[in-house]
This record gives C-alpha cells, sequence and structure tokens, in this order.
C-alpha cells in the first residue's frame, strides 16, 4: 500500500512581517479552528438565530471558512459584504434592515467607505460587538461608548479572536505554540502541519497574556502592542 | 460513475434526454413550490394574488401557463411594505436559514436574497470546472471578484481541485503569477477585464512570457460582462482558453463549455423560460426575450418564476459538446435598452466599438438617457488622457464616427477621464444607462 498523500482543503495566506506566505489547510485544521471560534463566540452569549456580518477579502479564508462555519453550527445567519470602501451602502443596508448583533472585519477602508458615503460608523455599530481587522479600525472606533469593541485577525497562520472579556486575541494553542521574541510575537505549529511552521514572525508586537480568562477559556491571549 | 478521463462531471443528468430532464423537473417542482409557499411570505402573497395553489400545479405545462411571476421590484415592494428584510423571501426565525446573501445592486438597491452553504451553483460551477480541465488532486487559482456571497468552497470539494486563494485586485498578479509556478494549477478562476488589463500592463513590465506562465493553466473561467474582441485575440496569443460565465437569473451559474456556443443552464436544478418582456408570452428560441427562472436546487432561494431583467436568446438544441440542457446568449438588461429613433439599442451594441479605440480601450462608457425615445444616442465615454495622441475633439469626432456606422443611428460623444467614470464603482459594474 502507498502511503497516502494528504491534499490541503484549500491554500490561503500569511503574513511573517515581511512577505506573504502560502497557509494550506486541511480539512482537520479547518475543523479544529471551527471548534476554537465556536468556543469564542460562545463567550458573547448571543441568542441563537442572531445575525452575523461578515466582511472580509474573497483570500481570507484562513479566517472566514472557520467563522462562518462557526456562525452556521451555532444556529445564526450569516451576512457578506466586501472589505472596500465601495462596499459602505451594503454594509449599512445589512446594519439598518437586519440588525445584526455582531460584525467581524471591520478595517480602515471600510470606515472609509461609510464616510465617504455620509454614514456615521458611530451611530451605524452603535449596540453591536465590533471586531476590527486591523489596527487603524479599531484605533477609529476605541473609546465610542457604545460599541463593544474587540479584534478578530490573523497573528501569523493563527487565527485569533477576542472574547466577551477583551484585552487580547485567543489563539487555540492546542494548535498552535506562541512565542514572545523580542517583544514580537512568533508563531510554531503543534499538531502536526505540511508544511512545518516553526517559530515564524508575525511582524506583530506585542505580548503572551497566560493567565485565567474571565471568559472561562483557558488558551493564551496574544495583546497588542498597538 | 464517469471516470477522470470523462468529458463530464456527470454525465448521466449532463446528457439525460430532455424528456428525462422535464420529467425530473417536474418531480423536483411540486416540493419546491410546497417550501416556497410554506416558508416565504413573499411567494406566499404573490400565490395568494393570482389565486392559485401549489396542489393546483400538476405538470410543467400547468406551471408555465398558470403559475405567477415575480421580479426584483416585487421583492424590494415587500421589504419596504412589511418592514421585511429578506423581502418576503424567508423568515429570519427559520432554523433552516443560515446565510443571507445581496445581489450585486447593478438594477438598484441590492436585493437579498438567501442562500444555503451548499448551493446549486456550488454544483453547477463543479460541473464546469470539470468541463474546463479540473481533476482530482491539480490545484485552481480562486479570485472570486467578491466575498459578498461569501464562500463557495465546494465546486471544488465535488472536483477534488485544492483552490488557492487571491483576491480579485491586479495588484495581486506578481504572487498569483508565483503560485501558478510553485502549484502548476491546471484552472483559474476568475478572470476579468480589470484583471486582463492588468495581467497586459504586467507582462509588458516584467517581460514574463505569457505562454510560458499561463502553460499549466487549461481553463480559465471569465465574467463580469461580455468579452471584448481584443481581450480574445490577446488571451489567445498568450495560450489561455476563455470560458465565460454568468448569472443563471441568481439561481445559479451558466457557464460556457469547451464549444463556446452559449451559456449552459443545468436545468435539473432550475427552469429556464424565455418570456416576452412584456407579458408572460413565450419567446420562442432564438428570439430575445426576458430569462425566467425557478428553481429546483435551493428550496432557501424561492425564486418561482422569477424575471431576471436579463435579455437573452434561448436555444434548447443538443450542444455539439453533448449536454442536452439549455444554453443562452445575453443580449443584456431590459431595464438597459433604450429607444433611438425607434432603434432598440443595447450597451453591448456599443462596447466593443469604444473598444477598439487605444484612447478608450478600457470601454468605459454610460448611454445618457433623457427620455423614453431619443432622437440622439448621447454617450459619455470614458478615456485614458495620457493615452491621446491627437485633440480629445478629434477622438470624441471617431468615436461618433464608429458607432454611427455601426447603429446608424445620429451619435453624440462627451468625453471625460476614466478615472472620473471608476469613481461610480468597478469597471464592471458602472451603470451603462444614465439619467441626462
Amino acid at each position: 500500500m502507498s502511503i497516502p498523500q494528504f491534499l490541503p482543503h484549500f491554500v490561503g495566506h500569511y503574513w511573517d512581517g515581511a512577505d506573504w506566505n502560502y497557509l494550506p489547510m486541511t480539512h482537520r485544521e479547518v475543523e479544529r479552528a471551527v471548534l476554537t471560534n465556536i468556543r469564542v463566540m460562545d463567550t458573547f452569549r448571543h441568542p441563537t438565530r442572531s445575525g452575523v456580518l461578515v466582511i472580509a477579502c474573497f483570500d481570507d479564508w484562513a479566517l472566514t471558512i472557520p467563522l462562518e462555519e462557526a456562525v452556521i453550527r451555532s444556529k445564526n445567519i450569516v451576512y457578506n459584504a466586501d472589505d472596500s470602501p465601495f462596499e459602505a451602502n451594503r454594509i449599512e443596508a445589512f446594519l439598518r434592515r437586519f440588525n445584526p448583533p455582531m460584525v467581524f472585519g471591520v478595517s480602515e477602508g471600510v470606515l472609509q467607505g461609510l464616510q465617504t458615503m455620509g454614514h456615521s460608523a458611530a451611530e451605524l455599530f452603535a449596540g453591536r460587538t465590533v471586531w476590527c481587522r486591523d489596527p487603524a479600525a479599531y484605533r477609529q472606533l476605541a473609546g465610542v461608548p457604545e460599541i463593544r469593541l474587540r479584534r478578530w485577525q490573523q497573528i501569523g497562520p493563527a487565527a485569533a479572536m477576542e472574547c466577551v472579556a477583551g484585552g487580547g486575541l485567543h489563539v487555540d494553542a492546542e494548535e498552535w505554540l506562541l512565542e514572545e521574541d523580542n517583544g514580537e510575537i512568533l508563531v510554531t505549529n503543534r499538531l502536526g502541519r505540511f508544511p512545518e511552521i516553526t517559530r515564524v514572525t508575525t511582524g506583530l508586537k506585542g505580548s503572551i497574556d497566560t493567565r485565567c480568562c474571565p471568559c472561562g477559556i483557558s488558551n493564551p491571549k496574544v495583546v497588542l502592542a498597538d | 460513475m464517469a471516470s477522470t478521463n470523462s468529458r463530464y462531471l456527470n454525465e448521466h443528468v449532463e446528457t439525460m434526454p430532455r424528456e428525462q430532464i422535464h420529467q425530473l423537473q417536474e418531480h423536483k417542482l411540486g416540493a419546491i413550490l410546497d417550501y416556497a409557499c410554506e416558508r416565504s411570505p413573499l411567494i406566499a402573497s404573490v400565490w395568494e394574488k393570482a389565486g392559485i395553489k401549489p396542489g393546483d400545479i400538476s405538470s410543467l405545462e400547468d406551471f408555465a401557463a398558470r403559475a405567477p411571476c415575480f421580479d426584483k421590484d416585487d421583492i424590494r415592494a415587500f421589504r419596504d411594505t412589511h418592514n421585511d428584510p429578506t423581502g418576503g423571501l424567508a423568515r429570519l426565525s427559520d432554523i433552516d436559514l443560515n446565510k443571507i446573501a445581496t445581489t450585486s445592486g447593478t438594477t438598484g438597491d441590492p436585493t437579498p436574497f438567501p442562500i444555503r452553504v451548499r448551493a446549486s451553483s456550488d454544483e453547477g460551477y463543479a460541473r464546469d470546472f470539470w468541463e474546463m480541465g479540473a481533476r482530482p488532486g491539480e490545484y485552481a487559482i480562486l479570485a472570486t471578484f467578491t466575498f459578498r456571497i461569501g464562500i463557495g468552497n465546494h465546486p471544488f470539494i465535488n472536483t477534488g481541485a485544492v483552490p488557492i486563494l487571491f483576491r480579485h485586485d491586479p495588484h495581486q498578479i506578481p504572487r498569483m503569477a508565483d503560485a501558478i509556478r510553485k502549484f502548476k494549477p491546471t484552472l483559474f478562476s476568475l478572470m476579468s477585464t480589470p484583471m486582463l488589463l492588468g495581467f497586459e500592463k504586467w507582462f509588458k513590465e516584467s517581460g514574463v512570457d505569457p505562454r510560458e506562465l499561463f502553460a499549466p493553466i487549461k481553463g480559465v473561467l471569465y465574467g463580469g460582462e461580455a468579452l471584448s474582441p481584443r481581450l480574445k485575440a490577446m488571451t489567445d496569443r498568450w495560450g489561455l482558453e476563455l470560458f465565460e460565465t454568468t448569472s443563471f437569473g441568481d439561481v445559479m451559474s451558466a457557464t460556457e463549455c469547451r464549444d463556446h456556443s452559449g451559456f449552459h443552464a443545468f436545468e435539473d436544478m432550475a427552469i429556464a423560460e424565455c418570456l416576452d418582456p412584456n407579458g408572460n408570452t413565450p419567446v420562442a428560441d432564438g428570439e430575445v426575450g426576458e430569462l425566467v427562472v425557478t428553481t429546483l436546487a435551493n428550496p432557501e432561494v424561492p425564486f418561482i418564476r422569477f424575471r431576471t431583467d436579463d435579455l437573452v436568446v434561448m436555444n434548447r438544441e443538443t450542444c455539439p459538446c453533448g449536454r442536452t440542457h439549455a444554453r443562452f446568449h445575453i443580449r443584456g438588461r431590459k431595464g438597459d435598452q433604450i429607444k433611438v429613433q425607434g432603434k432598440l439599442i443595447l450597451p453591448l451594441d456599443i462596447r466593443f466599438a469604444i473598444e477598439s479605440e487605444p484612447e478608450t480601450q478600457g470601454g468605459l462608457f454610460q448611454i445618457i438617457k433623457s427620455a423614453s425615445e431619443m432622437d440622439v444616442l448621447r454617450l459619455r465615454v470614458g478615456h485614458n488622457p495620457d493615452a491621446l495622441t491627437t485633440s480629445s475633439s478629434e477622438l470624441a469626432g471617431r468615436i461618433e464616427s464608429i458607432v454611427n456606422n455601426l447603429l446608424d443611428v445620429p451619435v453624440q460623444v462627451e468625453l471625460t477621464p476614466d478615472s472620473e467614470l471608476l469613481k461610480l464603482g468597478p469597471p464592471h459594474k458602472i451603470p451603462r444607462v444614465t439619467k441626462a
């Protein structure tokens, strides 16, 4: 019998601080990421049939496939929009008409688009949990009192999401080993991948918080410096 | 079961005799109608107004004669009058509902439509990708131009090919080239006019040989708008075979086969009718009519006799590829049709003429509509100021002459930089008809 070849489910990407790299993901790796997402999303205790607006680019599968699957398995409803300034009216329409309590993937470009089209991000996102995908968007929305602001992004190859308690992005510690090297977060796979990912840089400055999180999830959190 | 050498992913269904397609449609139709009337307030309302119940339909002939049609305006009207964000297509409390996507918004406000994760569009694309050459274990560049419908990964699950994801952006081209060299993908999905123009520029600047780079690619899915003769000739020189794809009435996709003789509409998953744009009278094959679709595969998308606004020419003869399902050619949007001195004109009648000139090869233009019937065809045409070799008034006159020779109506051209028209949206989504 020949040794079976395990083809990836898809090939995504990750940023190592200097360049983009390919990130092949198998079905098993996706499945583990789904379960991690469900755990983190459950900390918010949103009722089932809640709407979740996911704003992303098409090549974000490493983040979006596990997230959408987690949303659907949690009996919630996914709405999609592109991460683009041109999508401002679609995003506004989704928020006004469907009133989803959760919004993932707000970026600087999305905020620019909303502003250009005359929509107030502070008003649109009020009363919702909003996960930003870049520091610029996070900074712009920080301090708006009615928004429960969180982060959702890749830490190198690792998908990461902030829980209800905030204060850092949870990373699945069974899947990934996190290290800090001169203030930069490094990532190593633990469960066997092809190709192996060993101490890859992420270009992200921050620290690793291993204290017990009030949300009850035992995974460590990456606390980004910016 | 077909081997990987077979031309068809599902030979039995794709080459099924038309009588069997009709039987299959009838078998599926009853369940879809029951589901739609039960779960979609809009469909229930439309059928109630027509005084008909799903149980009254016992055949496809009954359906064609008695079932009411609806369109996007009905969805929007239901949404606004009932304060229902789904436009009455679904109930948000329905436990089976897991996703709501939106149309592009080309014809107005984006229309929401419920969709399930494994949709008929995925199954359709799986057949298309197989026809284009995708096989198990091979890689495919997947650069779909929008995330607004979320993720469709089942075409790849169904074919066994592995997608390499990219955003649909010409800035990604160097990295796409890297992926093509590393993974040797056999399929590229999706190419558009902006991507082709981006590749053209990149090949010129980088000195890379297109034929060498694209050597592993067996097929390229092309969409967004009709492929122009210039781009067709260019991709022929690159050694690429492009397969045009379009929407099959927002129910699923329809794509050309290797014979390039129309878009294949898989009728085991949706009923395709071609009706008089101003009524419900069927239009004969070969004549222009409005595409009207009924889903048979996605009960969550209750498009039951949905008027698509797409003007098409239908062909139900067996394709040279052996497929027995309907094919159609797109002529344009019903709402984009204008009348100049009694002559009906669609944007597609003009586009390729504009693209033929070097200064306007981006094909960006709008028809300026001032009345339901006009004496002069007024065009706003985008151009690249850096490419001007003569005065702009000479260019305007040249385009007026070309379009006049083509359509035999008076033409008036107003030039504007490409960058101004691109403020209205991506190139393939610029409104082609605008009010004066």
